[in-house]
């Protein structure tokens, strides 16, 4: 018995609600009386053995003073009126109960000879019950009419002793009972014939349904019994939370963020499961909220800071969701499932654990100070609690205000996010209206200026000659060294096919410029064309590096003439000439001085290709100066004798036809050239003369003076 | 005296072999000293980065084998800082087991240390092991608490003493180890789970008892 005492004071150390220091000394958890064992404010500072004495003799004295004496367990200092007049109806009942011979009638455990009255007062009361016993039928029935029989028969003596006793005994008395009474179940269970055949697992499920189904059945007489000041409590620890509403996360070092609405709504998910405790019927039940409830508080809390989530951060959100919560009866409740829930279940595991903590929150609240939160001053402190000072949070104003200003603040930041977006639907859409004006304005501007331009290329059609002349200059300047290395025009072909295409076709539109305006054309060329590359480039493009050559020898002196048709006809044969004779890039080098001494580019030339082809170019150009006029009305004929292979080429397409010409005749000069150069000696009476001096600089210096 | 009746009562009378006993264990420190940490190091093998989403670290149960026992630790973790210290009993109460733990870095943390193995010693089940864990061994080179002190003071009070990192897991399996080694298993009750014979004689002894007293 003593040890039974107590267990059962230390388990109500937790409830201890006068706690005014942050520490609990170890005098002010003793027992009053000094016996050595704790104490507890709910028993005026007894264990509970003391108390109970203590209470004995109160009764005693009592009962010679009153008429009622069986109620003076709840002897409260702090009586007002109405707790009075609610204890006197109380009394009355009680009275009025005992007079019944049901309930006078003092039965034993065993004692199953109850009146079939009371059961039937049960069961009215208790649909619940009813559907328990169908889900336990339905559930254990295989398992035999002898577990069920035995299951109904003590769980009816064990609600028929409390009913019994509900009237004589503290409501700490008949919690000890129905823990005995459940660990009778459960030992009968484990050990009586009758559930032989009942597997370990089912048997744990029948305690607990055991537990489950009598704690329904008798859940209005013990839950906030009126012998008792839980009420009382109830209220009290309300008004407290209620005082409480200012304190927010930040005072309680949580790190809740109040003003994320996931987090809001994960926080309501809390406390609703916190607040559906009120409503369930057995401790079991009840202990299952709160276990939902930690959950979702380690659920917000791993949102809001992500990690594990230890004790230091659970206990605060706890507090703050109880505080925010302020459950209906939440003393009530808490007492309850400590009174009557199996004490196993409340010592160990994650229920109990739960459990526990939620205790520490209440307790915590029921002795917060100002130093409790955060150090806060203790005048701030006051302030708040008198209401002088008003805390408004967020959190505040979506809790306490009516659900119609949550929903107004909600629309609001709603809308005010709309209204964002249309602003920047309104932003881009100004600027994209800006760009397609610019646009629009860009497109006129560039027609304009194009047809600004375009007239300049359509009336002086030498302009844009002279552009691609500029272009082509460039080119070919890039291009040059490949050209240069391959003279022949195929090589040219093959090494750069597009290089070509271009060339062919500046040559082509030149050529057709050429047509029409043949003479211009040829002296906007000459001048452009003073590099060697490009006159082999021109290879294929006789009048291209027939202008070169000229330009080499002397520009002045061909234009003179202007005479581009016949110029072209000649270039054609310097340039082939050139191109085997010497390489340009000695031309190249000469450039500069060609104009003035053109011989030396031949003197270079020489020792290449010492063949006559290298003096009939610098005679060439040279020549024509003067002959023009002859070549041109030989220009047909000119063509035909000199070579079979380039006739034709010159006449259908320069370009094409005289690339190929070149190359056939490369290897010919070389050999043929004398007789070649017989043959060139119709054109010019003087170019017999150039194979004799081949090797010579002196006879082609010499001819150059003669013919400048 | 007092604080005999938890282990009085929860005590069977045979001890079986090859059973499981299930202790509550309480971690007890100031906050930011790595208790948790620690705990998710013993259960899980982790430091805290990799803590998977959906389990706090508050409560966790761990299980261990220790010859032919196995050892189900139900670790229950408080709240560390000062303001929550006036509600520690209801946390250890009917504990088997609880570990202090402090910083040792940070000499304050040991002085709280020493505050609670006090508390424990006074309030707690006399029969209670209490472990004593420097954690933080890894920062040694800011070491504030010398280790002959701690070992000196858990000598005095008959305390098992470690020195621990949760972050290198250095002693961290074995200051479990060493609390399961120390409990008195046969007389430890199983849980939940546990064997029935050895529920059956737990709470058929309490049963009686009670029965004899309260119901006549």
């Amino acid at each position: 018995m003593p040890v039974l005492t107590l267990q059962r004071s230390y388990k109500y150390i937790m409830y201890a609600t006068k706690q005014p220091s942050l520490r609990i000394k170890q005098a002010d958890l003793k027992c009053k009386s000094g016996c050595g064992f704790y104490g507890n404010a709910d028993w005026e500072g007894y264990c509970s053995q003391c108390y109970r004495n203590h209470m004995d003799v109160e009764r005693q004295k009592k009962s010679h003073n009153s008429q009622m004496p069986d109620q003076s367990r709840a002897q409260m200092s702090g009586f007002t009126k109405f707790e009075e007049k609610k204890r006197q109806q109380t009394d009355k009942k009680n009275k009025y109960l005992k007079s019944l011979p049901v309930f006078r009638k003092s039965s034993n455990v065993k004692d199953s000879g109850r009146p079939e009255k009371y059961i039937d007062i049960m069961r009215q009361a208790n649909p619940d019950a009813n559907k328990l016993m169908v889900e336990f039928i339905t559930q254990y029935s295989q398992y035999g009419d002898i577990v069920k029989k035995d299951f109904f028969k003590c769980s009816q003596a064990f609600s028929n002793k409390v009913i019994n006793e509900l009237e004589v005994k503290p409501i700490e008395d008949l919690a000890e009972t129905a823990q005995n009474y459940y660990n009778l179940y459960q030992n009968r269970v484990n050990s009586n014939s009758i559930y032989e055949d009942v597997p370990s697992e089912i048997r744990e499920k029948l305690v607990e349904f055991f537990e489950k189904y009598t704690m329904i059945i008798l859940y209005s007489f013990l839950f906030c019994p009126p012998t008792t000041n839980d009420e009382e409590k109830d209220l009290a620890i309300q008004n407290r939370i209620r005082k409480l509403s200012w304190v927010n996360a930040h005072h309680l070092d949580c790190c809740i963020s109040e003003t994320s609405i996931e987090v809001r709504d994960l926080v309501y998910t809390a406390i609703n499961d916190l607040l559906g405790m009120d409503s369930m019927k057995a401790p079991l039940e009840k202990l299952a909220c709160v276990v939902k409830c930690c959950r979702s508080v380690v659920e917000v809390l791993q949102h809001c800071q992500g990690g594990p989530v230890s004790a230091d951060e659970f206990l605060p959100a706890l507090i703050f969701v109880v505080l925010k919560a302020n459950p209906a009866r939440l003393k009530s409740n808490i007492l309850y499932v400590t009174r009557f829930c199996k004490d196993s279940r409340l010592m160990q595991g994650e229920a109990g654990y739960y459990f526990t903590n939620l205790c520490c929150a209440v307790s915590f609240i029921e002795n917060l100070t100002a130093e409790s939160l955060n150090n806060m001053p203790e005048q701030e402190f006051e302030a708040y609690m008198s209401g002088e000072l008003t805390c408004v949070s967020a959190w505040e104003s979506a809790l306490v205000a009516c659900e119609g200003m949550h929903q107004l603040c909600e629309h609001l930041a709603f809308l005010k996010e709309l209204s964002e977006r249309t602003q920047i639907v309104q932003n881009t859409t100004q600027s994209l209206r800006d760009d397609m004006q610019k646009l629009k304005e860009g497109i006129c501007d560039s027609v304009e200026s194009v047809l600004e331009r375009t007239p300049l290329i359509i009336k002086p059609r030498i302009n844009p000659l002279t552009l691609t002349k500029e272009q082509l200059f460039t080119q070919t300047t890039q291009y040059g060294p490949q050209i240069e290395t391959t003279n022949e025009v195929n090589t040219c072909t093959d090494t750069d096919i597009g290089q070509n295409y271009y060339l062919q076709n500046l040559s082509l539109t030149q050529i057709n410029a050429l047509d029409s305006t043949k003479n211009k054309l040829q002296l906007d060329i000459t001048p452009c064309i003073t590099l060697p590359e490009i006159s082999k480039a021109l290879n294929s493009n006789d009048f291209l590096s027939s202008s070169s050559a000229v330009d080499n020898k002397s520009i002045e002196s061909i234009t003179p003439d202007d005479n581009s048709y016949l110029g072209l006809s000649k270039v054609n044969y310097d340039i082939d000439f050139s191109d085997l004779s010497t390489e340009n890039s000695v031309a190249e080098d000469l450039t500069p001085e060609k104009r003035k001494s053109p011989t030396p580019s031949f003197v270079i030339g020489d020792p290449f290709s010492p063949i006559g082809g290298s003096c009939p170019i610098a005679q060439t150009p040279l020549v024509p100066s003067s002959v023009f006029p002859q070549i041109e009305s030989k220009n047909d004929g000119f063509v035909l004798p000199f070579l079979d292979d380039t006739e034709e080429n010159v006449e259908d397409s320069l370009l094409d036809k005289v690339e190929v010409a070149p190359s056939a005749s490369l290897p010919a000069p070389l050999v043929p050239t004398s007789s070649e150069y017989s043959g060139f000696s119709k054109q010019g009476s003087r170019i017999p003369n150039i194979p004799c001096s081949t090797g010579d600089f002196s006879s082609l210096n010499f001819a150059g003076n003669s013919n400048m | 005296m007092a604080t005999n009746r938890t282990g009085t009562a929860q005590r069977p009378n045979g001890a079986t072999q090859g059973k499981i006993c299930q202790f509550k264990l309480v971690l007890l420190g100031e906050s930011a000293v790595g208790k948790s940490s620690l705990v998710l190091r013993f259960v899980k093998g982790q430091f805290h980065e990799y803590q998977e989403s959906t389990i706090g670290a508050a409560f966790l149960t761990q299980t261990i084998c220790l010859d032919d026992t196995t050892v189900k630790f139900e670790i229950w973790d408080t709240a560390g800082q000062e303001r929550y210290h006036s509600l520690a009993p209801m946390y250890y109460r009917g504990a088997q087991a609880a570990i202090v733990v402090y910083d040792i870095t940070n000499q304050d943390t040991f002085g709280r240390a020493k505050t609670w193995v006090k508390e424990l010693q006074r309030q707690a089940s006399p029969t209670i092991v209490i472990a004593l864990a420097g954690n933080k061994q890894d920062l040694a080179n800011k070491r504030m608490v010398e280790y002959e002190e701690a070992q000196t003071y858990a000598d005095e009070n008959g305390l098992l003493f470690m020195e621990t990192s949760a972050k290198t897991a250095m002693n961290v399996n074995d200051i479990f180890l060493a609390i399961a080694k120390k409990l008195p298993k046969n007389e430890q009750t199983t849980g939940q789970g546990g064997s029935a014979q050895g529920r059956r004689l737990a709470e058929g002894d309490a049963g009686a008892k009670t029965a004899g007293n309260c119901c006549k």
